[in-house]
């Protein structure tokens, strides 16, 4: 006992906050540690102290069975002890190697919020919070099923950080919850203080900068994926949880699907995926255009660019550019400032970007009007990193342009291709619903079908298919 | 093993059965059948039906084996070699073909002062890139890129149906019926024989075998309606005698194409189908001689995949000086070279038919 | 290791990359192309685009440039100007070009070369016969620049006049390669051509002294310019080859007075059969304007009236057929082509002395429909006070 408590004060370099209460029960005894940074003071002193004295026979069990806090753990090692001190646990010590670790958290999350960084105009409104227990809980309301199974694992040599990996146990694919298991496992670091870093850590981060795991705010999202045979993966202290293995089609799609009719998310997606076509391609093919294949644009308008081209010093490729960087100056400075000062940012952005630049000569008109289609393209996408991975693409097709025009922007798009279809995470090849095809999925992509025929869920992620049987059309 | 779905299966063979049409097929042909290339392309067709029947008898022999794998157990090591000797060297000339072809094409058409080097060596590179994956990846691309080609196809075709004169296909088989046949044999030779190259594709690979043989069939009918509107198209549009003087008389329709009314000269959008296909194609041979030159080592797989390139684009070089001598070997040369496929299938469906028989 | 060697041959091709590379603002868009020769060497006048900065500056530049060239060669005379003008001349956006009466009249041919041959050229352009020189340097207000203004007056003056024909270089290769056809291209003249006319100050009266006027249409024999059409000929023309859209039929109903039929839809068909010639005309009309005392309520009227109009189309069409036989002896309708194609026994017989004998004395039966589908807001046609 003594050994442990020096072992402490020598370990944390006799830490103020750790507090060693000793307490004498019938001439026995025992001492109770707590750290008070992270324990509520109020349940030990209600919960602990009182019962302790109301206890009169100073043994293990009797204590163990009249001590009123519902949750505890018994413990036999000083690394038990540590790790619980250290996740807000009080520990009673007895004097026989027998101690006891009882649940005193203080409770330093926030509430359940809204979502800051998913807006849907319908839908629930709760957000995962910091809390991991929370955030399950926030998940198992909605799948009241003992088939949501939780694996917990413990990574981070210092952080020790509680992860969890869900799924659902008859639909998701075995060989994909092993590999993800197999994965987790082998993950030895200092610390993991975000989810990104548990998915950097289990896939090949850089062969395909597309996000192949969605992060999810919503435990909504997460339940949605869960249904479809995805795996999540919670970690403490971050709100959001991350979904995968996902396929290109995901990032299309949006919460609101849900609630609308199928003939109208159709034209929605019809836009969606317009705009990653045109945020890809507009700076490229315009570039391609105005270099190389001019006969393309009709003549008048060919007139007019070459008119407001004429004092532009730079050439099409370096205005382009100049332009692309200086959104995403602005996009970066944008999510950085405080909202206060936001407005200051979007008068500069207006103003010194648009107005100024285009009166001063450095760039014309037009490529205004196209960086402004392509930036305002991108941002219908919900995954940062989605719009991230799209940028690098945009500056190789404007390459691609620069260097042999359209013959480029095609052989970029060919390279493109390549790279997306080559990439499998976890036995689902990136392109999914569209190469290889499977009906399933294509059924939920550009066009939707009917939410009474999209019946089966992909055969990469689950194998049990089957996942709506109302069929029929709706009789009275 | 990763598989293969049998749609992709179907690009990868449309691509083969319809490569051609970029600029040689109607070359080709339309100087000996004149106004009636069109029936040639028909009959060309039919009688490659022979051809497709072939290779999907083929094809059920020892279903997990590709086709020099087979031709290794058919006729034991030396012999077989011998014939995978003969296919790889057949299949390298195609590909010098139709790298130069496309190149040419966009050397004259597009990019004029670009050195012909660097429009081919651009291409194989990716095509390099391409070929050390996995074949199912070459699958996914091809069918992605079909894709896009046949939609394109479809809309350029719609908005040239304002543009058809069908009396410019009148008078109707006024030309001598053995050119016909002839111009026939061509297309044959041309766009079917090299269907053999599908084997590649060990018929275990796939994944719904039993549609295997309906898919191609499917497949070799469309091949057939694209290879017939193109030439259609093409000569009822600019009529024979703006055909016969043309370079690339199927890219000159193009120019009339209006997409959606008023998306006017997209020829160089849409002759992007011309370098896809070229490029799916130039692709799946570099991946076959790559797969039959292999070791079991992964490592060099790569690097005998960049040397077939490296390889490839110094032959078309130094082969092909200029369009002229380029144009004299198709029409003199690489017929006689590409029938000598028919005496492979021959000799490899007679082994077999012997080796099921004993 | 193969991914990094891979890019380092991409790099090393990107940097050598950019050979075809041309921004906007280094090269001069050509528009049209002027064509004469004089002692064997061709004078092309070049319209280049002058690109004005959309905002108002208070000087006015002209809104295009007329450079000159000569060359023994088109090509010569076209590299002439781009040593003259600081830029690169850019042929894509070629959509006139006019032939000198001079060069047709000797070879046409010897212009086809270049614009077929060339792949930067595109050959949709339309291609017209020049009567005077220096069209192109004419001003006029509306459209700014004389190409467009050209080919919008030809497109109007196609459709609602039907005296002028839209020819491409592409019909006229396909009218030259064919040995059954002729030639036929629109022409185009200045009128009034004064000291201003190739000045801005031409755009500033309200009554404009100098304008085009888009002349008829000129046969071609061979490669040689025969002569023109008059007007009541060329819309003969372009009703027998289906290019009429709109146009007008003016008929005299009465002593000096006339009736106006528009044409709202035409469709002709030259149908050859056993060494005669059938051209079904059909004509759906809306009566424009009725100076004459028919009563246009009565359905026996009508019908008298489309009888009348027919034969009187019928007339008008044979007559212009044979003024055009005997005068030019050439075949721009394509007689002989129709007989290739729909009658190849007859075609046997008649290819080898088609313009020595046939062409002149073919039988050519004319079968004229004239439907009257509408006649207007008034209930009457006359004037009930006399």
């Amino acid at each position: 006992m003594n050994y442990i408590i020096n072992r402490l004060k020598k370990e944390t370099n006799n830490n103020e906050n750790i507090i060693i209460r000793k307490k004498s029960i019938l001439f026995k005894k025992i001492y109770i540690i707590y750290n008070e940074t992270i324990t509520s003071s109020d349940s030990i002193s209600n919960y602990i102290i009182r019962s302790l004295n109301n206890i009169y026979i100073p043994t293990y069990n009797h204590i163990l069975d009249r001590i009123s806090n519902f949750k505890y753990k018994e413990l036999t090692t000083y690394e038990d002890i540590s790790y619980y001190l250290n996740s807000g646990f009080t520990i009673i010590l007895f004097n026989n190697n027998k101690y006891i670790a009882l649940e005193t958290r203080k409770n330093l999350s926030r509430g359940i919020t809204t979502p800051t960084t998913e807006n849907a105009p319908r839908g629930a409104l709760d957000s995962f919070t910091e809390n991991i227990e929370n955030n399950i809980g926030l998940i198992k309301r909605r799948i009241k099923s003992n088939n949501l199974w939780i694996k917990n694992y413990q990574l981070g040599k210092y952080t020790k950080t509680s992860v969890s990996l869900l799924y659902i146990n008859s639909i998701a694919k075995k060989e994909i919850i092993d590999t993800v298991d197999k994965l987790l496992n082998k993950i030895n670091i200092d610390g993991i203080i975000a989810t990104g870093t548990i998915r950097n850590l289990i896939e090949k981060e850089n062969k395909n900068n597309f996000p192949n795991t969605m992060s999810a705010e919503k435990p909504y999202t997460a339940v949605k994926y869960l249904l479809q045979g995805n795996v999540v993966i919670l970690a403490d202290n971050d709100p959001f949880a991350l979904i995968m293995p996902t396929n290109i089609n995901d990032y299309f799609i949006s919460e609101e699907d849900d609630f609308n009719k199928s003939i109208n998310v159709t034209l929605t997606r019809i836009i969606r995926y317009l705009t990653f076509f045109i945020t890809l391609l507009t700076p490229g093919v315009y570039i391609a255009l105005t270099t190389y294949n001019q006969e393309i644009i009709p003549t008048e308008l060919l007139i007019s660019i070459a008119a407001q081209r004429e004092n532009v010093p730079f050439s099409t490729f370096v205005e382009a550019l100049l332009m692309m960087i200086s959104f995403d100056i602005l996009r970066e400075s944008d999510l950085k400032i405080p909202s206060f000062a936001s407005s200051a940012i979007s008068i500069v952005g207006a103003l010194i970007l648009g107005e100024a630049a285009v009166s001063a000569g450095i760039v014309s008109p037009i490529m205004i009007i196209v960086i402004a289609i392509t930036s305002v393209s991108s941002l219908t996408f919900v995954e940062p990193e989605f719009i991230n991975a799209l940028r690098l693409y945009r500056l190789l097709f404007m390459i691609g342009g620069a260097l042999f025009g359209m013959h480029g922007i095609l052989l970029v798009f060919i390279y493109m291709i390549i790279k997306l279809s080559s990439y499998d995470f976890l036995g689902v090849p990136y392109l999914t619903p569209f190469s290889p095809p499977i009906t399933a999925n294509l059924k939920d992509s550009i066009y939707k079908a009917p939410t009474r025929k999209i019946d089966r869920r992909n055969p990469q992620l689950s194998n049990n298919i089957i996942k709506n049987k109302t069929g029929g059309p709706y009789e009275e | 093993m990763k598989k293969i779905s049998y749609l992709e299966l179907s690009s990868i063979f449309l691509v083969i059965l319809i490569t051609f049409n970029s600029g040689i097929n109607l070359f080709l042909i339309k100087n000996t059948s004149g106004i009636d290339s069109w029936l040639s392309i028909i009959i060309g067709y039919i009688i490659g039906l022979i051809f497709l029947l072939l290779t999907i008898y083929i094809s059920n022999y020892h279903k997990e084996l590709n086709l020099f794998e087979k031709n290794k157990h058919l006729f034991k090591d030396f012999i077989g070699t011998i014939i995978n000797i003969i296919i790889s060297i057949i299949f390298f000339i195609i590909a010098i073909t139709l790298l130069y072809n496309i190149s040419s094409f966009i050397n004259t058409q597009f990019l004029y002062h670009t050195p012909i080097l660097i429009t081919m060596s651009l291409l194989i590179i990716l095509s390099i890139y391409c070929a050390t994956k996995e074949i199912n990846i070459i699958a996914h691309i091809s069918l992605l890129l079909m894709a896009i080609n046949i939609i394109m196809f479809i809309l350029c075709n719609i908005s040239l149906i304002g543009n058809i004169k069908i009396d410019n296909l009148l008078p109707f088989l006024k030309t001598n019926y053995l050119n016909i046949i002839i111009s026939s044999l061509k297309i044959a030779c041309i766009n079917t024989l090299p269907i053999l190259i599908i084997l590649i594709i060990p018929k275990e690979k796939i994944t719904n075998q039993n549609k295997y043989q309906k898919s191609l069939i499917i497949t070799y009918i469309i091949g057939t309606l694209i290879s017939l509107i193109i030439t259609l198209t093409t000569i009822s549009i600019l009529g024979i005698y703006l055909t016969n003087m043309y370079e690339y008389a199927e890219y000159m329709v193009l120019k009339k194409v209006k997409l959606f009314g008023f998306l006017e000269r997209v020829e160089n959008i849409i002759s992007m189908k011309w370098i896809t296909e070229t490029y799916i194609y130039l692709t799946l041979i570099i991946y076959s001689l790559t797969k039959n030159i292999k070791k079991k080592n992964k490592n060099t797989d790569n690097c005998i995949s960049i040397i077939i390139g490296i390889v490839l684009v110094i032959t078309t070089n130094y082969v092909f000086k200029n369009i002229t001598i380029f144009n004299n070997f198709i029409k003199n040369i690489f017929i006689y070279i590409i029938a000598i496929l028919f005496i492979i299938y021959i000799l490899i469906t007679t082994k077999i038919i012997f080796t099921k028989k004993e | 290791m193969k991914s990094k060697t891979l890019l380092l041959i991409v790099i090393i091709l990107l940097l050598t990359g950019c050979y075809d590379h041309k921004e906007l603002n280094k090269i001069a868009i050509l528009t049209a192309t002027e064509i004469n020769k004089n002692n064997d060497e061709f004078i092309i006048n070049a319209e280049v685009v002058n690109p004005q900065s959309p905002d108002k500056t208070t000087y006015i530049q002209a809104p295009f440039i007329i450079y000159t060239g000569k060359g023994k060669t088109i090509s010569e005379a076209y590299r002439q100007i781009k040593l003259s003008s600081s830029r690169y001349l850019y042929p894509d956006h070629l959509s006139i070009l006019i032939i000198n009466e001079k060069i047709a009249k000797e070879d046409i041919t010897e212009i086809f070369d270049f614009y077929l041959r060339n792949p930067s050229v595109r050959t949709e352009f339309n291609v017209l016969i020049g009567k005077n020189e220096d069209i192109l340097s004419l001003t006029t207000p509306i459209d700014k620049l004389s190409s467009s203004s050209i080919l919008e007056s030809i497109k109007t003056n196609n459709q609602y006049q039907g005296i002028t024909n839209l020819v491409t270089l592409d019909d006229m290769s396909i009218m030259y390669l064919n040995p059954h056809k002729e030639i036929i291209l629109p022409s185009i003249k200045i009128e009034n051509d004064n000291k201003d006319s190739d000045n801005i100050k031409n755009t500033e009266d309200t009554k404009i002294d100098s304008t085009y006027k888009l002349s008829n249409l000129a046969v071609f024999k061979g490669n040689k310019l025969q002569g023109y059409l008059t007007d009541d000929e060329s819309i003969t023309y372009n009703l027998i080859t289906n290019n009429v859209k709109n146009s007008i039929i003016t008929y005299e109903c009465d002593k000096n007075k006339y009736l106006t039929a528009e044409i709202i839809t035409s469709s002709s068909k030259i149908k050859p059969k056993n060494n005669e010639i059938n051209i079904d005309i059909n004509i759906s009309t809306v009566i424009n304007e009725s100076n004459c005392n028919i009563e246009l309520n009565n359905a026996k009227t009508i019908k008298q009236l489309e009888k009348e109009l027919s034969s009187y189309l019928k007339e008008k069409t044979e007559k212009n057929i044979n003024n055009i036989r005997k005068k030019y002896n050439s075949d721009i309708f394509g007689f002989l082509d129709e007989i290739y194609k729909h009658d190849y026994k007859t075609y046997q017989k008649v290819k080898n002395n088609w313009y020595n004998q046939e062409f002149k004395n073919i039988k050519i039966n004319i079968n004229s429909q004239i439907n009257i589908i509408g006649k207007g807001n008034i209930m009457e046609g006359n004037n009930e006070k006399n």
